[in-house]
Order: structure tokens, then C-alpha cells, then sequence
């Protein structure tokens, strides 16, 4: 059952690599969905980046009205040759004009809003701590370029929070600066959200400061979709931005995995101040892995796209293959084997292992050892001697010769031989036995001498052989022949 | 003359005479106009901002230093007692006042943040930007404290805001700070007669010395600031 055997190494070989095949496939569509979710993540980055720089922009321009309020300028203009720090004396009617003018900024209304005087000095504020006025602005560098003309931008921090800053200057009669006008809006979760809705669904946008998240919004995962990263795995995640060079060195991240397969999350640094002190903007996504069970949960569209004909013609022809080889290689021996044995039953007191093959020869030599074997116990029992072909002794000796059997004349013993020599050479192929095949002359002799030996012992007038198989040998059997 | 009435007498005249003692010195300083601050750093990989863009109405101002903020002047002389005392310095608006802080090495510095902002301050020397002393966050309206260091410049930095400079002079000289105004006028009261020498500082370094002699009445003084006195080891110059 060599071939039997080596069909079943094949198939098992077959569903071992199918099943690696299976690992493989949902490892290749992890790594490229890992890939994919990176390459989306760093482009939500880049988009959340561009949003926030539209965002300073559209409100430096929109400042320029307010920064051209003629009662506004008014006010500061009086204040352009003071050198007190005590505003008294325009501070009411300052934050008055921007409380109004800050109203009138519809969506843009700033959650800060301060004047500066040319020297820097607070004049008029309305948001927090808005009765505070008379101190020092002018060296933060958003104020000092304000007063010295430029529009900029900024983020600040202020009371934990975080507030997306824009100056301009204040200019007299077109001529002279006379101040600055500092607008913020906070960057809170209303704040994010909208910016959240702008990206493809799925994202979690977190900005975040030196002491931690400012705002975030983390999406809730659609059924079956990927978890998008937690706002706070994505805090959690900035502790290792201080390590990556390209965080220190350009304020930017590729997208990384962050925590236990939470997700990939790309970071990029705030400008200004809370840029400095480390904060930035986090977006993030989940990964979708594909399951364990991932068969399970396949769709009847799945298995539409699955070649079910192919694949099955292709289980069928493995398992007629095998179906063939067990029969050739089994059932069709085991039927001779019973066949033999029926002849047991009738008039055989032996099994001819030459009729038969594999395994089936196998078990009829050794069923003729066991019935050699019962017989020798039952002859011995009766007080016999049995004769043993691998006992030359008793094969000689112990047969009686075959009474009224005629001695053969030389020309029908040569004949005999020959036919006994081609028998040997036949049993010897059936045996499989290898080597060289002893030549006729040699055969010859050896039976002759066999011959002379058992005349000699047994007085017998003629010797006939018998070539057969024992053991998986080829061997003689020779009888004594008596007139 | 009752005993009570020749007591009031006797310390009002002790007074007149102590007032008729002391007298002001008024001084400004010329040439600070033309002071230009240094280049300032930047963190490496961060921007300050999204824009920073000429208004299109009005040129920009040149950078000029504002003398209020960033000069130090500094008064010693006969009647001027070298302090070695704490030394507290503001920190408002992203600058502190004045610019230069001068103190006896030993003695410690108490910087009040007074701003909106947190910072997060540390100490290095002027020409090297490894910290000496940590940068540790300091919340507006707290203070934060440092050992004045051995003699020599030293630079007071904001990891927040790169921009920030403070100029610490560790050293001999520290005598009583002059507050200066916007159009750079300085004024110390209660003077007694004698030779004093007026310091101006600027970025760490001495710009001007100026002798001046109380006698008898309030004294000017007209305090010309020039190149400084020593080579340069100002690491915003050296950028």
C-alpha cells in the first residue's frame, strides 16, 4: 500500500497548506489594511493641518473690519502718546466698542478679545478676566508683530485650555500704529467635532496640550467596522513622540501604532506657543483585522465569488485517485487473499503466495508458517517426524521414499532439472530476491550433489524438486523417488 | 516751650534737615533707539504660526528695542549699598523687566510670572544653550525660584516660547535698579550728595557707564548708549 500511503502524505500535505494558505491570506490582508489605514491617517493629518491654517487665515481677515473700527482706532489713538500703564481713562468704553463689534462677528465671535495699546499695555478685554486691565502684552510675540504690523496667528493656552490666536495692528489715519487687536476662540469639542465631520467617517481627531487632551472626538464604531482609537489611547500615545525624530525634528509623524493594536494615529505639532510646549493634533483610526472565524462569517455573495465547480471537481478527482489506489491497493488483493483461503477450505493445504501480491503475500507466507507450524505440533503429538525444508537433515532422511513412483530415465531428469531450474529462476523474480541468478551448470550441480546425498542416506532410486518460496526466498525442495 | 512741643520741633527739623539732605537725579538715555535686539531663536521643528503677513496698509516697524522692557539701568555709588539679597524679577507680557538682571552671585532670583501664558523656564549660560538648571513649568501668577549662579552671563529661557530672553548678570555691581520710561527717562530719588555711576544694559551687556556727582541739588544726566564694552558672546548674535 506504498502508493495508498504516499496518497495520504499528498492529501495531508494539501489541507495543511490550504490552511497556511488561509493564515497567509488574512495575514496579507491585515498588513495591507494596516497600510491602507496609514496612508488614510496621515492624509486626515494633513487635512486637519490645512483646515486649521484656512481657519487662521479666514480670521486675520476677518479681523480687518474690526481692527478698522473708527471708534475703536479713535480710542486708541488717544492713548498713542500715554506712558501709564493705567488705562482708566478709555478702558470702559474700549471694551465696551469690542464687546459689540465681538458680537457682530456672527461664527466668529471670539471667546478672547483684547486691545492693546501701542506700547503693549491691555486697554479693553471681554472674555475671561475681562476687568483686568493695564498689564503687559507687548512682548509675546503674536502682540509685539501685531504692533509692528504684521497679521499673524498663534495658539495659546490660557487657564488649561486652548485658544486658536490671530493679531492685527491698529492703524491710525493711515499712517501710525496705534495698537492691536488680539482675537481667540477656544479650541473646544464643538470645535473638533466640526472638524471631524469635514474627514471620512471613522476618525478620532484629539488636540492636545504639555499636560494633556484640550478636546477630542472619538467616533462610535459602526457595526462590524474597526474601533477607532480612544482619545485617551491617543493622549496616551504622545508619550512616545518625545523618542521619534521626525517629531522633534519636523513636528510631524508618519502614522504609528499606538498601545495593543488600538490603531494607527498620525501627529503633527500646534504652531506657536502650545507647539512649542509640545501639543499638537492627533488623528487616529482603528485597523479592521480580520477575525479569527473570518469563515464563519461569510456572506452568501462570499461564497458566489468562490469557483465552487472548480474546486469541487478538484476534491473529486483527489479523492477517486484515492479511491483507485485503495482498491488496487487493498481490495483487489484481499480478494485473491479470500480466494486462496477458500481453497484452504476445499482440497489446498497451503496458500500459494505466487498467486498473490503486497500485503495479501505477506499474510499467506506467514499463514503457511502457522499452519507448518500446527501441523509439525500435531505429527509431533501423534509421534511422527515432520519433514522441515530449512532442515536438510530431515528433508533427506526422514521422508520415506514415495513408493511405486518409476525412477526417472537421464533424459526426463535433465528435462526435470530444466523445468526445476526455470521454476527457481520464476520464484526467485517473485520473491523479488536481487543479485545474480546461479547459472545452470552451477544449479546443476548443486542438485546433483543433493541427489547423491539423499540416495546415499535414503537408498531412494530417483530424487524430484520442487522449487518454491519460504520465508521471501527461493529455495528446493527435493523428494526421494523409490521403484 | 513745652517739653511735647520742643520734641515735635526738634524731629521736624531733623527731618527738614535729612530732606534737605537728599536729592534727585534725573537721567535719559540717548541712542536707544537705535538698539536692535539680537536675532531671536526658534524651536527646531515647531512654526510659530500659520501666517505672519505685512497688514498692506503701512510699512512694518523695524525691530527696535523697547526701553522700558530691555534695558537695565543700574545705579551704584557711595550711598548705594551693594545688595546681595534676593532679587524678584517680573515676567509680564513675555518679557521680564528689566531685560538685564544684575545680582551677587549666591543670592536668589524669584521669578514671578505675571502672564497669561505658562513657561516653562530655565537657566543657561549666554553662550551655550545646555540648561544649567531645568525648565520646569511655571504657572501664570506663580513664582518659581533659582539659585543666582557663579559670576558670569546667563541666559533665562522659555522652553514655551523660544522667543523669551532673559539676561541674568551674575556678579559685582548690583546696586539700585532704575525704572525706565517708554521715551527712556530714568529717575532715583533720595540721593545723598556724592559720586555715583549710572549702567546701562542691554542683552546681558554693559552698553554705557556714566559718572555723575550730587551735590547739593537734583542732578541730570544724559546716558549715551554705544557698541558694548567686550566682545560679544551673545548666542542670538552669534545666530
Amino acid at each position: 500500500m506504498l502508493f495508498t500511503r504516499l496518497w495520504i502524505v499528498v492529501l495531508a500535505l494539501v489541507a495543511g497548506v490550504s490552511v497556511a494558505a488561509a493564515m497567509l491570506a488574512r495575514s496579507i490582508y491585515d498588513h495591507d489594511r494596516a497600510g491602507d489605514v496609514g496612508a488614510l491617517v496621515e492624509a486626515d493629518r494633513r487635512a486637519v493641518d490645512e483646515f486649521l491654517r484656512r481657519d487662521a487665515r479666514t480670521r486675520l481677515d476677518d479681523l480687518a473690519p474690526l481692527s478698522g473700527d473708527a471708534q475703536l482706532v479713535t480710542l486708541l489713538a488717544a492713548r498713542a502718546n500715554a506712558t501709564d500703564d493705567s488705562p482708566r481713562a478709555i478702558g470702559p468704553r474700549v471694551t465696551q466698542r469690542l464687546r459689540s463689534l465681538n458680537d457682530d462677528l456672527g461664527p466668529l465671535k471670539g471667546d478672547v478679545l483684547i486691545a492693546v495699546d501701542r506700547r503693549g499695555i491691555v486697554v479693553g478685554r471681554v472674555g475671561p478676566n475681562d476687568n483686568e486691565l493695564g498689564g503687559y502684552l507687548g512682548g509675546i510675540p503674536l502682540v509685539e508683530r501685531a504692533l509692528s504690523g504684521s497679521v499673524r496667528d498663534d495658539v495659546w493656552e490660557l487657564g488649561g485650555a486652548a485658544y486658536r490666536m490671530a493679531a492685527r495692528p491698529v492703524i491710525s489715519e493711515g499712517r501710525y500704529y496705534v495698537g492691536a487687536i488680539v482675537h481667540g476662540m477656544a479650541i473646544n469639542q464643538r470645535f473638533v467635532e466640526e472638524k471631524v465631520s469635514r474627514l471620512v467617517p471613522g476618525a478620532t481627531v484629539v488636540f492636545f496640550g504639555p499636560g494633556g487632551s484640550y478636546a477630542g472626538v472619538a467616533p462610535t464604531p459602526e457595526r462590524g467596522g474597526p474601533a477607532s482609537p480612544t482619545v485617551a489611547a491617543v493622549v496616551e500615545g504622545r508619550s512616545a513622540l518625545a523618542s521619534r525624530e521626525e517629531w522633534t525634528r519636523g513636528g510631524t509623524t508618519r502614522a504609528i501604532e499606538i498601545g495593543d493594536h488600538d490603531g494607527m494615529v498620525s501627529y503633527v505639532a500646534l504652531p506657536g506657543v502650545v507647539g512649542a510646549a509640545g501639543g499638537g493634533v492627533a488623528v487616529g483610526r482603528g485597523v479592521p483585522t480580520l477575525p479569527g472565524d473570518f469563515l464563519l462569517k461569510a456572506s452568501k455573495e462570499d461564497f458566489s465569488r468562490v469557483p465552487i465547480a472548480l474546486l469541487s471537481f478538484g476534491a473529486l478527482l483527489l479523492a477517486g485517485v484515492g479511491i483507485l489506489l485503495v482498491y488496487a491497493e487493498y481490495d483487489a488483493k484481499k480478494k485473491r487473499l479470500q480466494a486462496a483461503l477458500e481453497g484452504l477450505r476445499k482440497d489446498h493445504d497451503r496458500l500459494d503466495p505466487l498467486v498473490l501480491s503486497g500485503f495479501a503475500r505477506d499474510l499467506a507466507v506467514t499463514a503457511n508458517d502457522g499452519i507448518d507450524a500446527v501441523v509439525k505440533r500435531e505429527v509431533q503429538r501423534a509421534g511422527g517426524r515432520v519433514r522441515d525444508v530449512g532442515d536438510l537433515e530431515s528433508l533427506l532422511s526422514v521422508p520415506s521414499p514415495q513408493p511405486g513412483v518409476m525412477a526417472m530415465s537421464p533424459q526426463e531428469e535433465q528435462r526435470h532439472w530444466r523445468e526445476v531450474y526455470d521454476q527457481f529462476l520464476a520464484r526467485r523474480r517473485e520473491a523479488g530476491e536481487g543479485g545474480e541468478a546461479p547459472s545452470w551448470e552451477k544449479f546443476t550441480a548443486t542438485l546433483q550433489k543433493s541427489k547423491k546425498e539423499l540416495q546415499s542416506r535414503t537408498g531412494a532410486a530417483g530424487v524430484r524438486f520442487t522449487a518454491q518460496v519460504k520465508d521471501g526466498r527461493a529455495g528446493l525442495r527435493a523428494s526421494p523417488i523409490t521403484v | 516751650m513745652k517739653p511735647r512741643t520742643a520734641l515735635a520741633v526738634g524731629i521736624a527739623l531733623a527731618v527738614g534737615a535729612s530732606v534737605s539732605a537728599a536729592h534727585d537725579l534725573r537721567g535719559t538715555l540717548q541712542g536707544h533707539d537705535s538698539l536692535t535686539p539680537s536675532e531671536r531663536p526658534a524651536t527646531p521643528g515647531r512654526r510659530a504660526f500659520y501666517w505672519e503677513v505685512p497688514n498692506g496698509v503701512i510699512a512694518l516697524l523695524p525691530s527696535r528695542a523697547n526701553p522700558e522692557r530691555d534695558l537695565g539701568v543700574v545705579l551704584t555709588g557711595e550711598g548705594v549699598t551693594e545688595s546681595t539679597g534676593p532679587v524678584t524679577v517680573p515676567v509680564e507680557g513675555g518679557r521680564c523687566r528689566p531685560g538685564t538682571v544684575v545680582i551677587a552671585p549666591g543670592a536668589t532670583l524669584t521669578v514671578d510670572n505675571r502672564d497669561l501664558l505658562a513657561h516653562e523656564f530655565f537657566l543657561t549660560r549666554a553662550d551655550n544653550t545646555a540648561p544649567l538648571v531645568p525648565a520646569e513649568v511655571t504657572n501664570p501668577r506663580t513664582r518659581r525660584q533659582f539659585p543666582a549662579p557663579p559670576a558670569g552671563t546667563y541666559l533665562l529661557r522659555d522652553a514655551r516660547s523660544p522667543e523669551f530672553r532673559c539676561w541674568i548678570r551674575s556678579g559685582p555691581g548690583q546696586g539700585r535698579v532704575l525704572p525706565v520710561d517708554s521715551r527712556g527717562g530714568f529717575t532715583a530719588t533720595g540721593l545723598a550728595d556724592g559720586e555715583y555711576t549710572v549702567k546701562v544694559y542691554f542683552e546681558g551687556e554693559e552698553r554705557a557707564t556714566q559718572p555723575v556727582t550730587v551735590e547739593g541739588r537734583a542732578a541730570e544726566v544724559t546716558v549715551t548708549l554705544g557698541e558694548p564694552s567686550a566682545p560679544s558672546n551673545r548666542r542670538g548674535r552669534e545666530r
